[in-house]
């Protein structure tokens, strides 16, 4: 089920009704989880076997390993649990892309490899709980999280369906205390969780879906494209992925907000970041947490000589691209990233801009803060080049096309969609400061109720239906 | 919980009111400048032919891809293109004919292949013609229909309100997609010479893609009329990128063999219409002139083939 679908506008407030009729948690629980299984069901039912799957290994395994003393047994409740959910992944996810660049590789070598291939559909959001499964197992093993014997409650957080198919990837011990809590409703909250979730179909439908709707044709004939037509492109999609991804989490954490669950930050306004480094801690927070803490960090992080570091922090960007397709490009995505991340490692400025904010307190942005910007969004727009083209070769391509002589003509076409960019870029500045861009509390009811009426309208003309958010496909 | 709920519901239900009221604003520039307008000027042309025509129907792949006068000197009978937009739904352009049919008619029917998915009950061009175009044509809803094109309405209210507040542009009408783009037969004509323009193939489709069963039964249905008004139905498939048409195989093998379960089957192999993607215009359906061209070929072809057997196995 598409948040932005009429299925999801029946769903959301008949479920939020069943659910603040309970008087218990425990029946709310339940509530949650059949909810949460009609949500994910609703795209392909023959799937469910796997989310429940998983949920019930790890549940077992985490149950198990919370009694275990020997370090033997640990270790190989731990292997079961990696086994099973990265298996999981690896066989719907991976296989064929393996299997395929080895048959590649092989008969470049003169060598036919008779690999066979199994075509398989990917489930819808099983990179996303996998990891949080696995998140689980693994925080019990290192002792940082007691296991709980609340099967409804454990189901429930796994299948939770605002963050299901794309996040955020939640930890167990951020959200799954939260369904051992007796919930109260709260006004100030839902409402929140309200203009949240405006704010997200906005940037959905309003800019992601006609970003996408200009770059698709250019990324389809870039080779018959002047050079500045594709810097566009380019452009149109940074912002597609940017406001399609955190449109999605802005509308996960209202849709939570309402059930009166509280979930983590995903994206920290991300195109103002200052140097890339500043842009990992801003982009897919929940993602990029994860390869820290349980990739990075078991790796020795940076406590480890300079050398191992910069291996270490390779390893996290060309995982980080392998997790989110199947395809070299995503790898070369990765690779591209940790290039530009080298020379801050290498200099010792990677945490230069952890305290301050970009812009500081003005409303105008010192020189050195617009230049910082610029440079890193043109760099990280580079990158999504590799990231949306189907093959290593269009990529190659497109950025070549990109530096023709014609990159300095004014495109006379495709300029529709920098208009709403300027204003998406200006809102969020100036709201930059705010718990969440759409914070106009202060402002008289009427005056909010003309915003909120104008962002409906604006979503309902542009609303069209089948449009799906990038990030299922990962 | 009240509060919340009761605030919620007032902003809903002005909100409502709001975009319902909308839908009364009047969008004169559909009537006179989109290719939409075209539709009464069709369907007043085909109610008043006369017998034995031929009758094409279909979406854009047949008013923006074929070539009716070929096909008129060819049987020297009218040829009426009452084909549009995929956007009507093939329920639709279905109803609109019957009633309209009579004995020595040929009906050519070339859907596209989304018909038989989600846009067989239409979508938000048949929600503008029935507001502002063709306001007669509310008759052929029924409450599934309409319950159907529901966010379709509020989308096309919501859009002619923000116009009217000046938050969205009026799309500027390109030539090729206006009300005077059509010859006398119902074809667009004026893109035929123009170079193809920038545009993406459809994307590729999942095995086993979910098929629409109404516009199944709503076409056997529409084939049983014609046969009892004494005229001949031919289904032909369209003509399509060839790109698009590989990514779209799987959805092309599932029409292609529910068809067969029910003896509509198309009257000629659907990759006979899979075309060289250097023949369209602005879309995978939309054929540039040569395009027309070899596409009208082939269907007269077809034609020749399935007319001259025809008489035979239903006599």
């Amino acid at each position: 089920m598409l948040f932005n679908s009429v299925e999801f506008a029946l769903f959301l407030p008949i479920t939020f009704s069943v659910f603040w009729l309970c008087r218990h948690q425990v029946s709310r629980n339940f509530v949650v989880l059949i909810a949460s299984y009609i949500f994910y069901g609703w795209w392909d039912p023959r799937f469910l076997f796997l989310i429940i799957a998983s949920s019930a290994i790890d549940y077992c395994v985490g149950l198990t390993l919370g009694k275990a003393r020997k370090s033997w047994k640990r270790n190989l409740l731990l292997g079961v649990s990696l086994c099973a959910n990265l298996g999981m992944l690896g066989v719907f996810k991976y296989y064929d892309f393996f299997t395929e660049s080895l048959r590649q590789a092989a008969s470049q070598a003169g060598i036919e490899l008779g690999l066979p291939t199994l075509n398989l559909v990917l489930p819808v959001g099983i990179s996303f709980y996998t990891f949080q499964t696995l998140s689980y197992t693994i925080d019990i093993y290192r002792k940082q999280l007691e296991p709980t014997k609340d099967a409804v409650a454990f189901f429930a957080f796994v299948a939770f369906f605002p963050q299901l198919v794309a996040g955020p990837i939640e930890r167990a011990s951020h959200l799954l205390g939260q369904f051992t809590i007796e919930k109260k409703f709260e006004y100030e909250s839902a409402r929140e969780g309200m203009c949240r979730i405006l704010w997200g179909m906005f940037k959905k439908v309003v800019i992601a879906d006609q970003c996408g709707a200009l770059a698709n044709p250019i990324f389809a004939n870039y080779e018959s494209m002047p050079g500045s037509v594709l810097v566009l492109g380019a452009i149109y999609f940074a912002i597609q992925i940017y406001c399609d991804f955190s449109g999605y989490s802005d509308i996960a954490i209202g849709t939570a907000k309402l059930f009166g669950f509280e979930l983590m930050e995903n994206f920290k306004l991300p195109y103002f970041s200052r140097d890339p480094a500043e842009f990992w801690r801003r982009w897919h927070v929940s993602l990029s947490g994860w390869f820290r803490d349980y990739i990075y960090v078991p790796l020795g992080g940076s406590r480890v000589s300079r050398w191992v570091t910069i291996r270490n922090t390779l390893i996290v960007f060309l995982v980080s691209g392998l997790w989110h397709g199947a395809n070299w490009t995503f790898v070369c995505w990765g690779f591209l990233h940790w290039l530009y991340f080298l020379p801050l490692l290498l200099l010792g400025t990677n945490r230069r801009n952890v305290e301050s904010e970009s812009g500081g307190g003005h409303l105008i942005p010192s020189i050195r803060d617009m230049t910082g910007m610029t440079m890193t969004f043109m760099a990280i727009t580079l990158a999504w080049v590799f990231f949306r083209s189907p093959t290593f070769a269009d990529s190659i391509g497109y950025i070549g096309g990109m530096l023709d002589p014609s990159l300095f003509s004014m495109p006379k076409v495709y300029r529709s969609g920098l208009l709403w960019i300027g204003v998406l870029f200006i809102i969020e500045w100036i709201q930059k400061k705010k718990t969440f861009v759409l914070e106009i509390s202060r402002l008289p009811t009427p005056v909010r109720w003309v915003i909120y009426a104008l962002l409906v309208l604006l979503c309902l003309s542009h609303y069209r239906a089948s449009s799906e958010f990038i990030y299922f496909q990962f | 919980m009240k509060r919340f709920i009761a605030r919620v519901l007032t902003f809903l239900a002005c909100t409502a009111v709001v975009v319902g009221m909308s839908s009364f604003i009047p969008n004169p520039m559909l009537v006179e400048r989109n290719l939409l307008g075209a539709l009464p000027d069709k369907i007043q042309r085909l109610t008043e032919s006369s017998s034995p025509k031929m009758v094409l129907i279909g979406g854009s792949n047949v008013s923006f891809g074929m070539n009716s006068e070929l096909l008129a000197n060819h049987f020297r009978q009218p040829v009426h293109n009452t084909a549009l937009h995929a956007g009507l739904g093939l329920k639709f352009m279905l109803e609109t004919c019957t009633g309209k049919i009579a004995e020595g008619d040929t009906v050519v029917v070339m859907p596209e292949y989304s018909q038989f998915q989600e846009g067989y009950e239409g979508s938000r061009e048949l929600v503008a013609a029935l507001c502002d175009v063709y306001p007669e044509g509310r008759k052929t809803l029924d409450l599934k229909q309409s319950l159907h094109l529901f966010p379709d309405f509020c989308s096309y209210s919501a859009t002619k309100l923000c116009q009217r507040l000046r938050l969205v542009q009026k799309t500027s009408v390109s030539r090729v997609y206006t009300r005077d783009s059509f010859n006398q037969y119902g074809d667009a004509v004026l893109h035929w010479d123009l170079p193809q323009t920038a545009f993406s193939d459809f994307p590729p489709k999942a095995p086993n893609p979910k098929l629409n069963e109404e516009a199944f039964i709503g076409l056997r249905e529409f084939k049983e009329h014609v046969d009892s008004c004494g005229a001949k139905f031919v289904l032909l498939p369209p003509s399509l990128k060839a790109v698009s048409f590989e990514n779209q195989k799987s959805l092309i093998d599932a029409i292609t063999k529910r068809l067969a379960e029910q003896n509509t089957e198309f009257d000629a192999e659907c990759k006979r219409y899979r075309m060289s993607d250097l023949l369209f215009f602005n879309t995978p359906y939309h054929l540039n002139g040569s395009g027309v061209e070899q596409r009208t070929v082939k269907v007269i072809e077809d034609l020749d083939r399935i007319l001259t057997v025809m008489p035979e196995t239903s006599g």
